[in-house]
C-alpha cells in the first residue's frame, strides 16, 4: 500500500494529483482559499469579535471566513471562543460570534441524535404544500448559474468558483431554490455540498430544512430591498436584473405561498 | 501489537486531543493514517475543492495518507491485536466505519474538548432551547489547548 506524496513543486502540482486521486470530483479548479497553518494564522489575527457582532450580517462585514477551518478540525470551537473572549472588553461583545458557533455544535448534536434528518424531512412544509409539492431534481438552469434572476446567478458563480459563500448569501441562495423554484431542499443541499469547502452534511443540510421550514416554524424567504440593505456592491441587486425578487414581503408571501394564505 | 491513530477530515489539526490519548502517548511506535478513500468522499457529496483543501491541510500533520477504502486499510495497519485511536464525530457513514472496526479491533473514540458543559441532555428541536441552556458555559472560557501559532 503506497504512501501518497506530500511535497509538491506547486499548488497546480496538488490540484492535479488530487484530481487524478479523485476523478469522480464535482468541480475543475480549486478554491483560493488555502488551508494552510499560515492562512488559518491570518483570520485568527483578525479575529475581531465585537466588529463580527455589528456586521455580520453584511456580506461585506467583519466575518471570521474560520467556517473551512472549523469544519475539519484545524481549529476547535473551544480554540475559537477562547481567543474570541480574550479578544473583548466585556464579555457580552463575543456573544454573537460564539452563539454562531453555537449553531455549528448544535447541529452536530442533531444529526448525533437524528442522523435521518440529514436526508430526511424533520418536520412537514409550513408552506401550504407538502414535500411532493416541490421537484426532486436541481433546475439546470440554477445548476448552470443561469437563472435570469443577477443576484442570484452571481451567488452560484461565487460558490463554484471559490467555494465559499456568505452565510447570510447560502440562506438567500437556499430560500431561492426552495420557495421561488419550488425544489426540494435536499437537491439543493447536495448541490451546495458538491462545492463547499466547508461543506459538512450536519450545518449544511439542516440548515436547507430550517430555509424550508422542514425544521423551524415558517419558511425563510427575503426580499430584493433586503439585499440591497446587505450586499452593497458585491453582486448585482439592480431591480431591473431581479424581478422575481422585487416586492414586498406580503405579495411575496401570498405569491409563494398562495395555499398558505387559503388555508389562514 | 500497532497503534493505528486514523485521522478523518474532522481532525486535522496536530493538537487534536487524539494525539494526547494514553494510548497513543505509550505507543512510541504508533503510525498516523489518513485514508484517502472515494467511497466515503462520494457519500459525503465533496466536491474537488473541499479535497483539495483537506489534502493542503494533511500538508502540515504529521500523518501518512494512503488510498483505499477506510475499514480495509486500518484492519490491515492494525494487524490482528492493534489498537485504533481515532477522533469523534456525529459524522454517519464514519460513525458506521467505526461500529465496523471495533467488531474487529479495540476501538478508542477521543472526544475534542467540548465546546459548552451541559446538566442534562439538551432539547434539540430549536436552537434557541439549546443556546437558553449551553449559553452560561459556552460564554466561559474553558482552557484547553491553545491554538499553535505557528508564524
Amino acid at each position: 500500500m503506497d504512501i501518497l506524496p506530500k511535497s509538491f513543486a506547486d499548488r497546480q502540482a496538488l490540484v492535479d494529483h488530487v484530481k487524478a486521486l479523485s476523478p469522480q470530483a464535482k468541480g475543475d479548479a480549486a478554491s483560493p482559499i488555502e488551508a494552510t497553518q499560515a492562512s488559518l494564522a491570518k483570520r485568527l489575527d483578525a479575529l475581531d469579535p465585537a466588529a463580527y457582532g455589528r456586521s455580520r450580517n453584511f456580506i461585506n462585514g467583519k466575518v471570521t471566513g474560520l467556517s473551512p477551518f472549523i469544519r475539519h478540525g484545524m481549529v476547535s470551537l473551544n480554540q475559537v471562543r477562547n481567543l474570541a473572549l480574550d479578544r473583548v472588553a466585556r464579555k457580552s461583545d463575543a456573544e454573537k460570534l460564539i452563539q454562531e458557533l453555537a449553531w455549528r455544535e448544535f447541529w452536530q448534536l442533531v444529526r448525533r441524535d437524528h442522523p435521518d434528518w440529514i436526508w430526511r424531512d424533520a418536520e412537514p412544509y409550513k408552506t401550504g404544500f407538502s414535500s411532493r409539492d416541490y421537484a426532486d431534481a436541481l433546475p439546470q438552469d440554477i445548476a448552470a448559474g443561469q437563472t435570469g434572476v443577477a443576484a442570484i446567478d452571481d451567488m452560484i458563480a461565487m460558490l463554484t468558483t471559490t467555494g465559499y459563500l456568505h452565510n447570510h448569501l447560502r440562506m438567500y441562495l437556499a430560500s431561492y431554490v426552495v420557495h421561488w423554484r419550488r425544489v426540494k431542499w435536499q437537491a439543493g443541499a447536495r448541490f451546495m455540498l458538491n462545492h463547499l469547502i466547508d461543506a459538512d452534511a450536519a450545518s449544511n443540510n439542516l440548515s436547507w430544512q430550517w430555509i424550508a421550514s422542514t425544521y423551524s416554524q415558517k419558511p425563510y424567504i427575503f426580499n430584493l430591498e433586503n439585499m440591497q440593505k446587505y450586499c452593497g456592491d458585491a453582486i448585482n441587486t439592480q431591480a431591473q436584473d431581479n424581478q422575481a425578487l422585487d416586492a414586498s414581503y406580503e405579495v411575496l408571501t401570498a405569491r409563494l405561498f398562495p395555499q398558505q394564505r387559503e388555508m389562514a | 501489537m500497532a497503534t493505528i491513530l486514523w485521522v478523518h477530515d474532522g481532525a486535522l489539526r496536530a493538537d487534536h486531543p487524539m494525539f494526547d490519548a494514553e494510548t497513543v502517548k505509550s505507543s512510541p511506535a504508533y503510525k498516523a493514517v489518513f485514508i484517502w478513500d472515494n467511497d466515503y468522499f462520494n457519500k459525503a457529496e465533496m466536491g474537488l475543492k473541499q479535497l483539495v483543501f483537506i489534502y493542503e491541510a494533511l500538508l502540515d500533520m504529521p500523518v501518512d495518507i494512503v488510498q483505499g477504502s477506510t475499514v480495509e486499510v486500518l484492519r490491515q495497519w492494525a494487524g490482528t491485536d492493534g489498537t485504533i485511536v481515532t477522533a469523534a464525530t456525529s459524522d454517519i457513514t464514519l460513525t458506521q466505519m467505526m461500529a465496523a472496526l471495533n467488531t474487529s479491533h479495540r476501538l478508542q473514540v477521543v472526544a475534542d474538548e467540548p465546546f459548552a458543559h451541559l446538566d442534562k441532555t439538551p432539547d434539540l428541536r430549536r436552537f434557541f432551547r439549546y443556546w437558553n441552556k449551553a449559553k452560561s458555559s459556552a460564554m466561559q472560557h474553558h482552557g484547553g489547548m491553545p491554538i499553535l501559532w505557528t508564524e
